[in-house]
């Protein structure tokens, strides 16, 4: 037999074109190809006359994709090379735009030299200390992806906390790391162009970075190393190779890429904490439209991006486009729109990414073996008495500034509970949660002003706010569900960063809507009259609101339906083997989930009075991944941590009396979640309860406890074996005598 | 469970064929499984016994070809609806839901099938369980010899034990026909013997049992009619006896050198 018959009909492609084409899946080709076309067209419709205008805004496109294409690089390197998805590069990033700016505005170091400094000693410096303080037991402990991702989280939400803390919310404006001025010009007169020395630089940095990796990769036996892992992980670790040198190798040229990509950003953009790095989060979709597989992909896309971000935002003027310009948000925010929908498309297009390890979130959702509740009515009326006498007592006993933080704390209970029930219970990774109360609260603020809840100007009756918020959290529901319909083929990183995606949309397209002058606050609810606007009875209101979820979200753990998410949430295989339709569960979870958190933001900016919608407002898109991070790190499977995290991440910084402490608390703890199976509540539990196999170390030692009582006291009092003193002989033989005198 | 007899029906794959990517997996593989005998197949590793079994439960779409059950043709429906259909399966790499007990897996299993209880639990206070539901986990532990296992985590058992969890697991959904991927691998010698007898007497009660099992022993011992698959085609059925005596099964086996030798 020479020739496997299963391999005959291999399909056979040849030349360089055919097989480039190849990578690209065959729905994208068309509909790519399709896009692309229509894209040309259109600006060759609108080209005439405008050739120099064009040209420059293309020019700037070069210059904001060289930008995007370092970011994407780096990711793509860290992806490949150590298996974690590098969500921390955009705190890599705004940390190292900070020591730059640091170094140039108050210390006086040349740019040319502390760009050097920055992008060579203090970003690889970042990305060496992850690995030797965080991923290398990670990989040793041979740890889930789901862990990594964490601990990777914990670098994101600790760096930014940092910055958070020094630098507050203040935005700073660094000096422009290459002249704005003009390094040549093309061609001349109506149609001239002008590139500027920050185009130049921008561009020579991406080259300058690629040609190093390539020389680092082809003509260094480390980096030969470096490249055998990222082309084939599986197969070279079967070699001889130095895990350890690889992967800190690994993570400091990540790093480095993620340093040069938020030097290069924050003169355009502003050098501020959460603004600058929610503006590199969105170079994830070069990174997506690269599979993070190809880093050749991964420079063509960040170029591909920012040309037409540039290009389109030119031609979305309503000069161009007047026909669209009544949905006032298309026309102005363009250049952040083009990223977020083309990550968006692709993650949707492409069904899976080259992704390494499992999809599932096995080590983070739960170290103890729980019984599904199958409470009566009992235990249930007990449970709420008892907490039901807190929720009155409690209250009663605050005061001023503490009912504040009180009320806060409440208000993001709820939000939090909603990422137990997606994440704890059904075991689906939604970074969306903030994106979804920031819905919830949006529609709240628009139905009370008497503002439809669409990126539009029309004007409706002005809404109750409680019924408003009940609204909000109804139109919510089908959002959710129509955001789950990825999830029924995806798990895991991929769902991540489809979450993530789509609370980047939600921010682009409907948050950040230039049409909204006026009308973001709100006032808080009336009940039959009855203001509960006092800070005190609002603290009341929101605590019935909380009891309700509670016992919402524990109905999603009980019963029938609780063994059934569970049951999805271990395997989804076997639970399509029994019959369950996970379409309609995961669906309704994600539905469910989205409910929560919209009334836990409706809460929230009940709370505030106004809604912000600001980098740094509660609802965008970095946020969502600080609430997951605060509740990973109690445990995703238990209701309490939802409000243990919710007191870590409000009142530490009240304490302390600055923003982002808590952050700082929380990225710590993330970092050492492989530590943590479960979380705290989850290790916590597992020392008392034990894992349902064997006993827990709790109980051993109290086992051995009562051992060594039971022994004590069978046996006879301390010291019956040493002879009796002259002393106790004399008295023994007294009461001998004197009981006999007695007898 | 429901009755004193169980009702099988007929599975018959029919001229099933698999592509992945350049490789054929299975060029027009077919077979009938009759109710109240073990049917099994067998072959060499990568002959694609799982990849028939992933398109005879759904989880694949084949390229070609259908699987009727009874006569009525299962094409185009997804897993869940097969399942609730009759047609139950255990897989050779466990699928078990490790962070429930061994009776909630079992519950669930039950449950599954209807879900007239969504609604009822989200919005209830009391979630008790159903008496019906737990007698049927009760059986189904008793047959395959579990009972002791119940509040066990699933994901603390060992192989063994697991394979015997996810074959009363497949019971408790009331299945027609059920599909064993290698239930005996893992076992030990008397949960062998064991799980001989209980297929024995689910065969005898009246179902359909399609087995895939390396174990030769066993599969001679248990099957009415083998089917033999190798690189993707069906290459021979017959009684044991008929499949033993065959030269190209040897061949399959055994390599072409070794028979002509």
């Amino acid at each position: 037999m020479s020739v496997d018959p299963r391999l005959g009909a291999a399909r056979r492609t040849s030349g360089p074109w055919a097989r480039a084409l190849d990578l690209i899946p065959a729905r994208l080709r068309h509909w790519g190809v399709l896009a692309g076309v229509v894209f040309v067209l259109w600006v060759l419709a609108a080209a005439p006359g405008q050739w120099s205008y064009l040209g420059q805004q293309f020019v700037a496109g070069m210059s904001i994709g060289a930008i995007a294409a370092l970011g994407g690089t780096g990711l793509v390197v860290a992806y490949r090379a150590t298996g974690v998805f590098n969500f921390a590069f955009a705190g890599i990033a705004t940390a190292s735009a900070f020591i730059m700016y640091e170094l140039t505005e108050n210390n006086g170091v040349p740019v040319w030299l502390a760009l050097l400094m920055v992008v060579l000693v203090a970003g690889p410096a970042i990305g060496v200390l992850m690995d030797l303080v965080v991923f290398r037991s990670l990989q040793r402990r041979a740890a889930g992806t789901a862990e990594k991702l964490v601990a990777n989280l914990g670098v994101l939400i600790l760096l930014l906390g940092i910055g958070g803390v020094i630098y507050g919310e203040t935005t700073y404006q660094p000096e422009n790391i290459f002249s704005a001025g003009q390094a040549f010009q093309l061609s001349s007169g109506s149609s001239a162009v002008s590139v500027s020395w920050s185009v130049v630089g921008n561009v020579s940095m991406i080259a300058a970075a690629a040609g190093g990796l390539v020389l680092l990769f082809r003509y260094t036996p480390l980096g030969r190393q470096v490249r055998a892992v990222v082309d084939r992980r599986g197969l070279a670790e079967l070699y001889v190779v130095n895990a350890n040198k690889i992967s800190m190798l690994s993570w400091a040229i990540a790093a480095a890429f993620a340093a040069l990509a938020g030097v290069l950003d924050a003169p355009i953009v502003g050098l501020q904490n959460g603004a600058l790095a929610l503006q590199v989060l969105q170079i994830i979709g070069v990174a997506v439209v690269a599979r993070l597989r190809n880093i050749g992909t991964a420079v063509a896309a960040g170029f591909g991006i920012g040309v037409v971000s540039s290009l389109g935002s030119a031609l979305v003027t309503p000069h161009y486009w007047s026909w669209l310009s009544w949905i006032p948000s298309v026309r102005q925010e363009f250049d952040v729109q083009v990223p977020v929908l083309t990550t968006i498309i692709f993650l949707l297009i492409y069904r899976s990414l080259d992704e390494s390890g499992g999809g599932g979130t096995a080590g983070v959702v739960t170290a103890t073996f729980s019984r599904i509740g199958r409470r009566s009515t009992a235990s249930t009326v007990r449970g709420v008495l008892a907490v039901g006498l807190l929720a009155i007592v409690v209250p009663a006993l605050l005061g001023g500034g503490d009912l504040v933080t009180a009320q806060k704390v409440v208000a993001y209970s709820v939000a939090f509970l909603s990422i137990v029930a997606i994440t704890g219970y059904s075991g689906h990774l939604s970074l969306a949660t903030a994106a979804f109360a920031g819905l919830g609260a949006y529609i709240t603020v628009r139905l009370r002003n008497g503002l439809l809840p669409l990126p539009l100007a029309t004007s409706i009756p002005h809404v109750p706010v409680l019924l408003a918020m009940v609204i909000g959290a109804l139109i919510v529901i089908p959002i959710g569900v129509i955001v789950g319909y990825p999830a029924l083929r995806r798990r895991g990183l991929i769902l991540g960063l489809i979450t993530l995606a789509f609370a980047q949309v939600v921010d682009a397209f409907v948050f950040q809507d230039p049409s909204w002058t006026s009308g973001r606050n709100t006032d808080r609810p009336d009940l039959f009259g009855w203001s509960l606007s006092g800070d005190r009875s609002f603290l009341y209101f929101e605590l019935v609101v909380l009891g309700l979820v509670l016992l919402l979200v524990r109905n999603l753990r009980s019963g029938a339906l609780g063994r059934v998410l569970g049951a999805m949430r271990d395997s989804e295989r076997g639970a399509v083997s029994v019959g369950i339709s996970l379409r309609r569960y995961k669906l309704l979870i994600f539905g469910a989930s989205a409910f929560i958190a919209a009334i836990g933001g409706s809460l929230i900016v009940q709370q505030t009075g106004t809604l912000n919608v600001n980098p740094d407002g509660p609802f965008s898109p970095l946020f969502g991944l600080y609430w997951f991070g605060a509740v990973v790190v109690f445990g995703l499977s238990y209701r309490v941590s939802a409000i243990l995290a919710a007191i870590l991440y409000i009142a530490v910084d009240v304490a302390v009396g600055q923003r982002g402490a808590s952050l700082i608390i929380i990225g710590a703890i993330a970092l050492f979640v492989g530590y943590l199976p479960g979380g705290i509540i989850g290790t916590v539990l597992q020392f008392v309860r034990g894992d349902g196999i064997s006993p827990s170390p709790a109980q051993q030692s109290l086992a051995r406890f009562a051992r060594a009582r039971a022994q004590a006291d069978d046996a006879p009092p301390p010291g019956h074996d040493l002879a009796p003193s002259r002393f106790a002989e004399r008295l023994l033989a007294g009461t001998g005598s004197s009981s006999g005198g007695g007898g | 469970m429901s009755g004193d007899r169980l009702d099988g029906a007929v599975l018959e794959a029919r001229d099933i064929t698999v592509r992945f990517g350049g490789f054929l997996a299975l060029q027009g593989a077919s077979l009938v499984a009759e109710p109240g005998q073990v049917t099994s197949l067998i072959g060499p590793n990568g002959a694609g016994k799982t990849t028939l079994f992933h398109a005879i439960s759904g989880i694949l779409a084949p390229e070609q070809g259908e699987t009727l059950l009874d006569g009525r043709s299962l094409r185009g429906m997804t897993p869940d609806k097969r399942a609730r259909a009759g047609m139950a399966r255990t897989f050779q790499i466990l699928e078990l839901f490790s962070g429930l007990s061994v009776a909630e897996n079992l519950q669930v299993a039950v449950e599954g099938r209807s879900s007239n209880r969504i609604w009822r639990d989200l919005f209830s206070l009391r979630h008790p369980d159903n008496p019906d539901v737990l007698r049927q986990v009760r059986e189904a532990m008793d047959l395959v010899g579990i009972a002791e296992l119940a509040d066990r985590p699933a994901g603390s058992l060992p192989t063994g034990l697991s394979r015997l969890v996810e074959l009363a697991r497949a019971l408790c959904t009331d299945p027609q026909v059920l599909l064993l991927d290698e239930p005996a691998s893992g076992l030990s010698g008397p949960e062998t013997d064991r799980l001989h007898e209980v297929l024995t007497s689910l065969a005898d009660l009246g179902l359909t049992i399609l087995l895939v099992e390396h174990d030769i022993e066993l599969v001679m011992a248990l099957s009415k009619q083998i089917y033999v698959l190798d690189f993707g085609a069906m290459i021979a059925n017959g009684t044991p006896k008929e499949v033993r005596a065959n030269p190209a099964v040897r061949a399959a086996y055994l390599g072409t050198e070794a028979v002509d030798a």
